[in-house]
């Protein structure tokens, strides 16, 4: 019988659909995007007093004149939809604003933090797949083990543990107590990393640097686990709960039947297909990831984008607020579409 | 037959209606009890839950001091199981000499409170727009959805962390930025289920006598849907709980002295060295008060879930 696959007609037609809906896809986000700046910006524009009020605040006794010019240069005379027009033109050629504080533009702050914020993005999500995945698996092949049992009450621990105090535990625990991790930062002072693409532990094995390298996982790992922990927590109940539908259907009972090795049947049979809905499942973490970050940067003295962001609050710095509010944004928008995009081409079911 | 036996018994006070509603709402919490007491994980979060309710109520009687009562004299006081700790002071004092147990206390109401007014909040304003999108459709569904798409392109915290940033600090401002976005999820479940409520044959035969449109909703869908909004809004309490304590954490929420246990954590962290109890049992508080709330809610789940009922 032929399938899918061998079926060079079906098999353009499976490519256009699923293109069709990519494209779908793709534009259905265009307005979103557009509604989030805007809905930024309005955001800003409900601060009682404007910017120009804000930064007079830290500046003292100035003129009138002085202040209206002010107004001028910032465009805040201007009528609100000619400001929006204007914010909008502007956040398409990626400028989005100066800083109040650091009288530099939005963008080159949020692109010198990113990296270090991404860095401790992947760790996490690496240290919650390398968990969760194996974890998910033996409690599936183990149902109603102790060991099963154990690790899910665990996970439920996870999800219902607020990561502030998850960091606060490990620091306590780790650094404070058994003094085997540093609390705060990303990388000791003194072991003359050269810094290449900002992302340190790339960094230091790109320069052969390994006294940084060692000193950049050690500050990495706390931060990592706590801000991985919620997400290995999900994904384990995630992965056990579809490792138990896929084995329960026929190709693996075929599979079993064929002789093949147990090892093989879970790994290559059964977890290929459970990892489908783990994918989705990452799509939504990313967004509970990228308020993590703000909390865990907090705790650890991260120098990444959730620190800036939240020192630019206390700074009533407003146009790097919603400069970051809205990275953030788009960053889990792009995430979730190309999840999206992943999914189709990962569920046979949407080929078909 | 039989009913036409029982028929004189109902007479008296039993035939009076709302003894009759009364009843019947006794006789299906009794029934929803035994269901829970299957199970013990779901009646135990359900109990913790009930005894931090009452400790939040009763707060005023039960704790031992003024829960912003400053005594420098008492600083850093430890728990009364370590050396130096007094049974005056059971889980210690802070840096300004505050019992930490009466401020663990206390903080279970701006937890309980928020955590309730926020979901309460986001069921009325969400559900009430769903059950009108979900029924009417139309332009104000296409509207209202669209509104929602928008809200979910921002993951939750940041988004509350905005709002709170450009709002200020304080108790109102912070049911605010909860609820701003929590009403999303409440608003698609809603609708979803009117959707599919709306296509059975009740839903037509109500049409079909001549029901309006209000009673229909509220007196035949509503019913039907309550369920899984109950079991959403228990396992978003949870979660609103650690909402409000990760903003008091980053000092955008409760403000100190008010005893909130996420301010109270951010406070002990400078203390970590000598007095790690600071910040260590709030964090206690939260995470088993949070976790019961998620067990219970589970529970619920499972409960109302008929699939996972036959498995």
């Amino acid at each position: 019988m032929p399938c899918a696959a061998s079926n060079p007609t079906r098999t353009k037609g499976v490519r256009i659909l699923r293109t069709a809906k990519i494209i779908q896809r793709i534009l259905a986000t265009v307005p979103i995007v557009l509604g989030v700046v805007i809905l930024v910006f309005v955001f800003m524009r409900f601060i009682p007093g404007d910017p120009v009020d804000l930064m007079m605040g830290q500046s003292g006794n100035v003129s009138r004149q002085e202040i209206a010019d002010l107004r001028a240069q910032f465009n805040l005379d201007a009528p609100v939809y000619v400001q929006l027009y204007d914010y909008l033109g502007k956040a398409v050629q990626g400028n989005l604003g100066e800083s109040y504080m650091e009288k530099r533009p939005v963008i080159d702050l949020i692109g010198q933090a990113l990296p270090a914020t991404l860095e401790l993005s992947l760790m996490a999500i690496l240290f919650a797949l390398i968990v969760a995945i194996p974890i998910g698996v033996y409690s599936a092949v183990k149902q109603n083990s102790i060991l099963d049992r154990a690790s899910m009450g665990i996970s439920f621990l996870g999800v219902s543990m607020p990561g502030f105090w998850l960091g606060i535990l490990l620091m306590l625990i780790f650094s404070v107590k058994l003094g085997i991790a540093p609390t705060q930062g990303r990388i000791a002072y003194g072991t003359g990393l050269v810094k290449v693409t900002g992302f340190y532990v790339f960094d230091s094995i790109l320069t052969g640097n390994w006294a940084a390298l060692r000193s950049s996982l050690a500050h990495l790992i706390l931060p990592a686990i706590t801000l991985g922990s919620p997400t290995a927590a999900v994904v384990a109940r995630v992965v056990r709960s579809s490792m138990l539908e896929v084995m329960r259907q026929d190709y693996i009972v075929l599979a079993r039947a064929k002789g093949l090795r147990e090892f093989r049947v879970v790994v290559r049979h059964a977890l290929r297909n459970a990892l489908i809905p783990t994918v989705t499942v990452l799509g939504t973490e990313v967004g509970a990831l990228l308020g993590g970050n703000m909390i865990v940067e907090t705790v650890f003295g991260w120098p990444g984008l959730g620190r800036l962001a939240v020192t630019a609050i206390f700074n009533r710095d407003y146009p790097l607020v919603q400069g970051v509010v809205m990275f953030y944004a788009l960053v889990f928008v792009m995430a979730n579409l190309g999840v999206d995009i992943l999914y189709t081409y990962l569920n046979p079911k949407i080929s078909l | 037959m039989s009913k036409n036996n029982s028929a004189p018994a109902l007479a008296g006070p039993s035939a009076d209606p709302r003894f009759r509603a009364v009843r019947r709402r006794m006789h299906r919490l009794l029934e929803f009890l035994t269901e829970l007491k299957g199970n013990p994980a779901a009646l135990i979060g359900l109990l913790v839950l009930l005894f931090y309710i009452g400790m939040a109520a009763f707060a005023p009687i039960i704790s031992p001091h003024s829960p912003v009562r400053i005594h420098l004299d008492e600083r850093l006081l430890p728990p009364f199981w370590l050396p130096g700790g007094t049974l005056n002071h059971p889980l210690g004092t802070d840096v300004l000499g505050m019992d930490l147990l009466s401020r663990i206390i206390y903080g279970a109401r701006i937890s309980l409170a928020v955590g309730f007014l926020s979901v309460g909040i986001s069921v009325i304003f969400g559900g009430i727009l769903g059950l009108l999108a979900g029924y009417f459709r139309g332009l104000f569904d296409e509207i209202i959805c669209r509104a929602a798409d928008l809200l979910l392109a921002f993951p939750f915290l940041i988004f509350a962390i905005g709002v709170m940033a450009f709002m200020g600090p304080g108790f109102v401002n912070l049911i605010l930025a909860l609820t701003f976005k929590g009403w999303v999820e409440f608003f698609r479940l809603v609708r979803g289920e009117v959707m599919a409520e709306k296509t059975k044959e009740y839903v037509e035969a109500a049409n079909a006598l001549g029901v309006s449109h209000l009673r229909t909703i509220l007196g035949e869908i509503l019913p039907n849907i309550i369920h899984s909004v109950t079991v959403l809004g228990t396992l978003r309490l949870g979660y609103m709980i650690i909402m409000e304590a990760s903003l008091s954490f980053l000092g955008l929420g409760i403000q100190p002295p008010t005893p909130a246990w996420g301010s109270m954590i951010n406070a002990g962290r400078d203390y970590m060295m000598n007095a790690w109890w600071i910040a260590t049992l709030p964090g206690i508080a939260l995470l088993i008060l949070v976790l019961c709330i998620n067990l219970f809610g589970e529970g619920l789940r499972d409960l109302s879930d008929p699939r996972l009922k036959r498995n």
